[in-house]
């Protein structure tokens, strides 16, 4: 039915742009707070880009699990039944809300040690685990988005 | 293995002092107990840092001016005249700041001529002389009164952006008073003049430049210089750290030396005039760690001085966590095609650059190899090789693998929990250890209690047949584990106290170990994304390319080689990072690893 479809892809919309909106969010804030460290240690390039590029992955989870729904469990075709459409709607939902936030989040632990790193502080290490945390929810997210596949393909 | 180390102490008649800090520091094994408060207080420690920092702010400087292509062939070192450089730079810079601002200065005057074209001030001073007043103003443009031709001879020379310039040339003095204009000053010098002496300034600039320049050659002087005085500073502060008794005539050195060192340091005490001891470490002192593992383990040393060193006498957890991390790199790349890409390009940077290599660089590429492989074997579950599947290729020898190895999506997930239960079942063995080797068997009761308790079910539900789920046996284990953990959580403290720490500690277990266990999806989840953003990569490639027999496989290479590396740049910072954490958190937290020992660092040149 066409409204299951539509409604399908609302999900798909939701998850691949709100977490496509969150990682452009947390690595320009990351970008931002890297180029004003740079004043004052421009050796320290290298750690910069690494901490940059870590709130990019929500984006990539949510383009994921919009590929897991048309190509591994199949269910975007004109034949979805309803439940299957909520399915999508509800797991693009998840994923979208999450990505957003946990990467605007992680963008803020990242830009804060980014701005440590420049003033001389060693907290790469350190800097790194403590961006993971935010980041295991938007793992989980797509673990959950792969479970809700699985569960309707 | 955290290496034993000895402690020593030194009682130095002072005027030895000199000439056993510099015999010490030939040893170069003992790592010398440093005193901050006294570090603080040293001038002549105050004046090194300061002179450090003019010679590495030197050495910026000079940097920046290296011709990085081709750079000038380096004089011979001479510490003597890295030492002057910093001062030979900053002459030179305030030179040059000095001509900027002239520079500045008659640019200005440049511009204001400009608009008034050549003339020469003397020819003007001439025509006052012989009694003719020439004022020079600037009016906008609907100011100017054209009657001021006639009566005061005035003379336009330029209108431009809406104003106009103009002389005046009178018999009287006072023009200004009577236009009400205020008269422009003219610069004493031509614009002739003025145009020479700025392309003289600019040469001059120039020429400092290539001062600069040239002072590039001697930056081996002033790296020899930086490294002597980094020596001095070491050996300063350590200078300083002896403590002073008897009158200032004895100092109070002390310091530690790794066991297997130990015969070294007593071989050279022998011949000394020094009164010493060594004793091993008691349990309240700050030991250096330094780490003692075999070849292997080593490789992962950095992961673990990432996070926190051990304390002395407490377990070092890298022999432990090393398979596990190696296994979880590997899981959550799970790219056969990536694990070879990381093999392949650790190996050949490492025989290509074999000799320029330095040993962290060395350990830091075998690691590489060792994760690289490992993302090999752990790729081999699923069959992805750049996106691709190997297991849908249809050689009968890949299907007869898939037979054996493969694992589908839902028994990954089920791979990545059975893998987090079983880290953290053996970070909880590792406590028990730990708490027996730092406060006895009695402090550890507690944790085997939880360690049976869950082990129980786990065997339970591996083997119904030799243990049935909740029969007889097992309620009988699961009382006496209870009793353990309820009971002897804090030895010596009363039955009460101990039973209210045990229900906290139930439920702490509830919270923790379900979350802890669930974190451990993200092995799959990495694995399970990483895959699919290379398939996109690929199904990109070969779809959005143009049909066209030239540059459609151009941009399908393009398209995948760019993709692929993006990939793999942010896929390995994934497998590098998240496995981190599962070390740091989940396991060293069921591990109970305090840490926060400081690395052993020898007295040495």
């Amino acid at each position: 039915m066409d409204i299951n479809l539509l409604l399908a892809y609302i999900g798909v919309a939701l998850m691949i742009g709100l977490s496509g909106v969150g990682s452009s969010y947390g690595v320009t804030m990351t970008g931002n707070a890297a180029i004003g460290a740079l004043k004052k240690d421009s050796s320290k390039f290298g750690n910069f880009l690494v901490l940059t590029a870590l709130p990019g992955t929500q984006g990539l989870y949510g383009f994921a699990g919009y590929f897991m729904f048309q190509n591994i469990f199949g269910v975007l075709t004109p034949d979805i039944t309803s439940i299957q459409a909520a399915a999508v709607f509800g797991a693009g939902l998840a994923m979208g809300l999450v990505g957003l936030l946990s990467a605007i989040r992680q963008g803020q632990v990242c830009a804060n040690g980014i701005a440590a790193i420049g003033q001389g502080h060693d907290v790469f290490g350190n800097t790194l685990i403590l961006a993971v945390f935010p980041e295991l929810y938007a793992i989980v997210a797509l673990a959950g988005v792969f479970l809700i596949g699985s569960a309707i393909a | 293995m955290v290496a034993k180390m000895k402690k020593l102490t030194f009682l130095i008649y002072h005027k030895d002092y000199e000439q056993f800090l510099r015999d010490l520091r030939e040893l170069g094994v003992v790592h010398v107990v440093e005193n901050k408060l006294n570090q603080a207080q040293s001038e002549r420690l105050d004046k090194l840092y300061m002179q450090w920092k003019q010679l590495t702010e030197a050495k910026k400087m000079l940097e920046k001016y290296r011709d990085k292509k081709n750079p000038l062939p380096p004089n011979p070192v001479d510490v003597e005249k890295g030492y002057r450089l910093p001062q030979e730079i900053e002459k030179i810079q305030a030179d040059a700041a000095t001509l900027m601002q002239q520079l500045q200065i008659s640019k200005k005057e440049r511009d204001a001529l400009i608009p008034w074209g050549n003339f020469d001030p003397e020819n003007i001073s001439r025509l006052e002389r012989a009694g003719y007043f020439i004022h020079f103003f600037v009016v906008s443009n609907r100011d100017y009164n054209p009657e001021w031709e006639d009566l005061y001879n005035a003379i336009v020379i330029e209108t431009k952006n809406s104003k106009t310039y103009f002389i005046t040339i009178t018999k009287e003095q006072d023009i200004p008073q009577k236009l009400n204009l205020e008269a422009v000053k003219m610069p004493e010098v031509s614009l002739e003049q003025l145009n020479r002496m700025i392309d003289q300034l600019n040469a001059k600039l120039q020429e400092n430049e290539e001062k600069l320049k040239r002072l590039t050659a001697d930056l081996p002087s002033l790296e020899a210089a930086i490294k002597e005085i980094d020596s001095e500073i070491r050996f300063t502060r350590v200078h300083v750290s002896a403590d002073h008794v008897a009158d200032n005539k004895i100092m109070l050195l002390q310091g530690w030396v790794p066991e297997s060192n130990e015969q070294d340091i007593r071989n050279y005490l022998e011949f000394q005039e020094v009164y010493y001891i060594i004793e091993d470490p008691q349990p309240e002192d700050d030991v250096p760690i330094q780490f003692d593992n075999n070849k292997f383990i080593k490789l992962f040393e950095p992961i673990t001085e990432m996070y926190m060193l051990p304390k002395y006498n407490e377990l070092d957890l890298t022999p432990f966590f090393a398979p596990f991390y190696m296994i979880f790199f590997g899981l959550s790349l799970g790219d056969i095609g990536y694990g070879l890409f990381l093999f392949l390009v650790a190996t050949i940077v490492k025989v290509m650059k074999k000799k320029s290599l330095g040993t962290t660089l060395k350990n830091v590429l075998s690691l590489v190899q060792v994760l690289g492989a490992s993302t090999v074997v752990c790729g081999l579950l699923t069959g992805g090789f750049f996106g691709f599947n190997i297991y849908e290729v249809n050689i009968p020898f890949f299907q007869n693998m898939k037979n054996h190895v493969y694992f589908d999506n839902n028994q990954m997930f089920e791979l990545s929990l059975i893998l987090g239960v079983v880290q953290i079942m053996f970070g909880m063995f590792l406590k028990i250890i730990n708490r027996t080797k730092q406060f006895g068997f009695k402090h550890a009761l507690a944790t085997v209690g939880w360690f049976i308790f869950l082990l129980s079910f786990i065997v339970a539900y591996l083997f119904p047949v030799a243990l049935p789920m909740l029969g007889t046996v097992h309620q009988i284990i699961l009382l006496g584990s209870a009793i353990l953990f309820l009971f002897f959580n804090s030895p010596g403290k009363n039955l009460f106290l101990n039973f209210g720490l045990g229900l906290y500690d139930i439920y702490n277990m509830a919270t923790g170990l379900l979350g802890d266990v669930l974190s451990y999806v993200r092995l799959f989840a990495l694995g399970l994304s990483g895959g699919i953003l290379a398939s996109v990569f690929n199904s990109l490639a070969t779809g959005m390319s143009p049909k066209d027999s030239i540059i459609g496989p151009l941009v399908t290479i393009v398209i995948f080689v760019m993709g692929h590396a993006i990939n793999i740049f942010m896929d390995t910072l994934g497998a590098v990072v998240h496995p981190m954490r599962l070390t740091f958190v989940e396991f060293y937290k069921n591990a109970e690893f305090t840490g926060g020992g400081k690395k052993y660092n020898p007295f040495r040149k």
